[in-house]
């Protein structure tokens, strides 16, 4: 080669290096440049692979054509230690090549077995060699050699220049990739948004052909997979399987790891991760705090030799994104904590605002009807629950009877009326909005109203289990319709809905009833509302019934009080009755004595002695009236003595005949022939039976309904009391006086209570006291519109009050 | 055997009471004194020895009652029978010292049988 020859090669080669083409076309571009002017028919370039020092054959360029070179990039050339190729290019001189040295797999070497080695080298480092092909040995001389050696510089200094510019465009690259990750970690919501960026943009990057996936775990979450663009289902099942504490043992160091996949601490992977040749660990700290790991897994050919494909630049990289990931990571997570504090806190308000609300209109209300309104106002009102339409259902416990008190339902109106009330409305009682949905239901479908009324439940027991189980809880729970319509076949026409919400309102006690309620816009957080709002309902009930109870025994007390005040008034009065009867005593014992006299002295079947008896008599009768009156008090004065009670009756009756008959009131005395005598005090029992007669009497002419049956039947009938083990008389007196009034019956037995103008109020007391007395019983059966039937009945024999007769100083004796 | 004629003393505050008694008991032979009241009665009592006395409970100054424990005191075998227009004052232990307890009556047959009993049963 002549100098302008050399010249001109070298003019072109550095043209061809400083071109702004890939470095590969340069190279390519240079040795059919070398071979057209004959420097070798075949040119191949190997390059020093600067990661494992070897050299690899980038590409070769041949002038005759004859050589049939495989595409490139062409694999690397297996490492043979014998090779001049392999040997350290510290030498500034070029190696001749033998045939000894052939690779086997080298074909163009095969084809060209004889050459030379040129280094290509610069100041600082070697790139690798330029390789001169010939078919047959030939040598180059020195003037050539050193040519070549020029050339190889040149071409080194390309190979330089081509790095740097690599390198820096990776390190721009980086800047840019850090920067993109920083924005998109700044503006990320949450962890998953955060993690969704993750592996496209990272790992397409760093790591070729990898297969990526972020495994996020901490110690209090539970381990998560996020595969984006991995749509392996199993995976994630695998993943989520997995042990935290396996995780956080291999992982939670401070520093990037590389794992070996298939070493034992990773075992729990080894099903799914086998397709991985390793995986880089990234720790996620924050002010100390280990919130979790960052894990790549790299997708490579597991029979590739080099387990780190990552330059430590990169995983440097790799450490920051980490920290910034953790930053990230403990930001949101804060946010995540402030955001359900405050959600939390705004929860409570409106539950707290509706309990406080409720609670006032609760407990404002009177009667347990009151509170089950308004707590079927409030669950189907829009401005409530929305649970339209909405029952109640009360317990009964004799017989565990169901029966439905109460519908409601939101007819829809009132939410566009703005006229109507609203809960949320603090200017409205809720009583008012409760009023309005009730009377808007009831005016709306009053088809619904009558199929509720007629809605009766028997026996819950026999209910669905759900149905049953629902019952038992304490809370509100929403089951489907289904479960409930089996109770009652009406039921899913008044409630529809596939899903129905179950209220059980507990008592104190006892279950006091139930709610049903369309369920179907619930939704689940309104739960806790609802159970707070049934709470404050039951208290109120449970108030209303306590309530209920102290007016009752309030009630009681004040009557107790009444009858206590009336038997205080009966003893002054008795008293006062027993002086004036002493006073009309002594009187009536001189005028009856002294008549008695003259009665005697009084010559017989004259007019006179018939006068006298007369006197003699009646004054006997007003004796008998004061010694009743003087012991009303203490009616222990009783003659027992038997007597026959027919006849008795008999001589009763026989006093009121006229009488009977002018008022046309028709008398029928069905007696039982041939009784045995009743132990008892005639007088008494005479006494009895006229304050009886007299009380029908009047109750028959005071009748003013037009009534024609006057009418007044005795009986008397032996019986057999079972219990007492005696045998008795009934005496029973049954008039067709009308009857009495039933808010009065229960005080005829009380001194001093009359209906009439004129009455005493002594009448049935004294009767009552004197049947007492006789270990009897006296009841009176009403019927009000017809008449009255008095039932007495007396022991035939009663030695106990035959005793007491005895007095006590004939016992002394 | 003739039977001696027996004094009884009625004690009572109401004059035609007394009158009554005394005309009615006379009837039936006995003889009769008559007081007004109890302390009346006491003096009577010591004065006259009567075989028997009938005695009023409600009357002016000492009760008829508080009348029978002194007469009773005074000699205990003199026979009482109270009169009262009161059956009640007969379950009281006070009045048990007496003989025999009449509710009074323009009737006196049970009185005068009472008398009768009570008589006889101190004759024996």
């Amino acid at each position: 080669m002549d100098y302008q020859q050399r010249y001109e090669t070298l003019t072109k080669v550095i043209e061809i290096s400083s071109s702004a083409i890939q470095i590969n076309d340069r190279l390519m571009q240079t040795a059919h440049f070398l071979c057209l002017k004959g420097l070798a028919p075949t040119i191949a370039f190997y390059l020093l692979q600067h990661r494992d020092r070897r050299l690899t054959l980038r590409l070769a360029a041949d002038s005759g054509g004859s050589l049939q070179l495989p595409a490139p990039p062409y694999s690397y050339a297996p490492p043979n230690p014998s090779d001049p190729l392999c040997t350290p290019l510290s030498t500034r001189t070029a190696n001749p090549l033998t045939p000894d040295f052939i690779n086997p797999d080298d074909l163009f070497r095969k084809a060209r077995p004889y050459g030379w080695s040129l280094p290509l080298i610069d100041e600082t480092q070697a790139y690798g060699t330029m390789v001169l092909l010939h078919h047959e040995h030939f040598t180059i001389d020195d003037e050539d050699l050193q040519f070549m050696l020029v050339i190889c510089r040149q071409i080194a200094s390309s190979l330089r220049e081509d790095i740097l510019r690599k390198r820096s465009q990776k390190k721009v690259r980086r800047l840019k990739f850090l920067h993109r990750i920083g924005a998109r970690l700044n503006v990320s919501e949450d962890l998953q948004s955060i993690f969704s960026q993750l592996p496209d943009s990272s790992l397409t990057f760093f790591v070729h052909s990898a297969s990526a996936l972020t495994i996020y775990a901490t110690e209090n979450m539970p381990l998560q997979i996020l595969d984006q663009g991995f749509k392996d289902k199993t995976l994630r099942a695998i993943g989520l399987d997995t042990s935290r504490a396996q995780i956080s043992r291999a992982k939670f160091t401070s520093q990037p790891t590389v794992v070996d996949i298939n070493s034992p601490s990773t075992s729990s992977y080894q099903n799914f991760f086998t397709r991985f040749s390793a995986h880089i660990t990234l720790p996620l700290i924050s002010r100390g705090v280990r919130l979790g790991t960052l894990e790549f897994f790299l997708d490579q050919d597991p029979k590739a030799q080099y387990l780190l494909p990552l330059e430590k630049p990169e995983l440097e990289l790799l450490e920051i994104l980490a920290v910034h990931l953790a930053a990230t990571v403990e930001r949101t997570r804060t946010q995540n904590q402030l955001n359900s504090a405050n959600q939390a806190s705004l929860l409570r308000t409106r539950q707290l605002t509706i309990s406080h609300r409720m609670k006032n209109a609760l407990l404002a209300a009177d009667t347990p009807e009151e509170i089950n309104r308004l707590t079927l106002g409030a669950l189907v009102s829009t401005e409530g629950f929305s649970c339209s339409p909405a029952i109640y259902i009360e317990y009964q416990e004799e017989g565990k009877f169901w029966h439905t008190l109460f519908y409601a339902s939101d007819p829809g109106s009132l939410s566009t009326d703005h006229n109507s009330p609203k809960i949320t409305d603090d200017a409205t009682p809720l009583k008012v909005l409760t009023r309005h949905l009730l009377q808007a239901s009831a005016d709306l479908d009053t088809h619904t109203t009558e199929t509720m009324n007629t809605l009766k439940f028997a026996n819950f027991e026999t209910a669905p289990g759900r149905f049953r189980q629902a019952l038992s809880e304490k809370k509100p729970t929403i089951i489907p319709t289904r479960f409930v319509s089996a109770l009652n076949s009406k039921l899913a026409d008044i409630i529809p809905g596939r899903n129905i919400l179950i209220i059980p309102i507990h008592g104190k006690e006892h279950l006091k009833g139930l709610i049903l309620a369309n369920a179907d816009r619930i939704k689940e957080p309104d739960i806790s509302y609802i159970t707070l709002f049934t709470d404050a309902a039951t208290l109120a009930l449970d108030n209303t019934e306590l309530y209920q109870r102290l007016q009752n025994s309030l009630a009681t007390l004040n009557n107790a009080q009444s009858r206590l005040t009336q038997s205080e008034k009966l003893m002054a009065l008795g008293e006062m009755a027993t002086s004036i009867a002493h006073e009309i005593k002594n009187p009536l014992v001189s005028i009856g004595g002294f008549a008695r006299r003259l009665h005697k002295q009084i010559p017989e079947e004259s007019r006179e002695k018939g006068y006298s008896l007369i006197i003699t008599k009646e004054i006997e009768r007003l004796e008998e009236i004061v010694n009743n009156v003087l012991s009303f008090s203490r009616a222990d004065k009783k003659v027992f003595a038997p007597n026959d009670i027919n006849q008795l009756i008999s001589n009763i009756t026989a006093l009121f005949t006229r009488e009977l008959k002018k008022l046309n009131i028709e008398l029928k005395l069905q007696l039982t022939p041939d009784m045995p005598p009743v132990e008892c005090d005639g007088n008494q029992i005479k006494q009895v039976l006229i304050n009886l007669m007299n009380n029908s009497i009047q109750a028959i002419t005071g009748r003013n309904d037009g009534s024609e049956e006057h009418r007044i039947i005795i009986r008397s009938t032996p019986y057999c009391n079972l219990d007492k083990q005696q045998d008795r008389v009934l005496i029973e007196l049954e008039d067709t006086g009308g009857g009495i009034q039933e808010e009065t019956i229960h005080d005829i037995f009380n001194p001093f209570f009359t209906t009439k103008h004129d009455g005493t109020g002594l009448g049935l007391p004294i009767c009552h006291r004197i049947i007492l007395n006789h270990k009897g019983e006296i009841r009176i059966h009403n019927q009000v519109g017809r008449g009255i039937k008095v039932v007495i009945s007396l022991p035939f024999n009663h030695r106990e009050n035959h005793e007491r007769t005895v007095s006590p100083y004939q016992q002394e004796r | 055997m003739e039977t001696r004629q027996y004094t009884i003393l009625v004690v009572d505050d109401e004059e035609n009471i007394r009158w009554l008694y005394k005309e009615e008991l006379e009837d039936e032979g006995y003889r009769i004194a008559a007081a007004a009241s109890g302390e009346e009665a006491l003096d009577l009592v010591s004065e006259l020895k009567p075989d028997l006395v009938i005695m009023d409970i409600k009357m002016p100054g000492i009760s008829g009652v508080d009348a029978l424990i002194k007469i009773k005191e005074i000699d205990k075998n003199i026979p009482v029978i109270i009169c009262s227009a009161y059956s009640d004052y007969k379950q009281d232990f006070s009045t048990w010292a007496s003989d025999a307890y009449i509710v009074k009556s323009s009737n006196l047959d049970e009185l005068k049988k009472a008398i009768t009993r009570v008589l006889g049963e101190h004759q024996t």
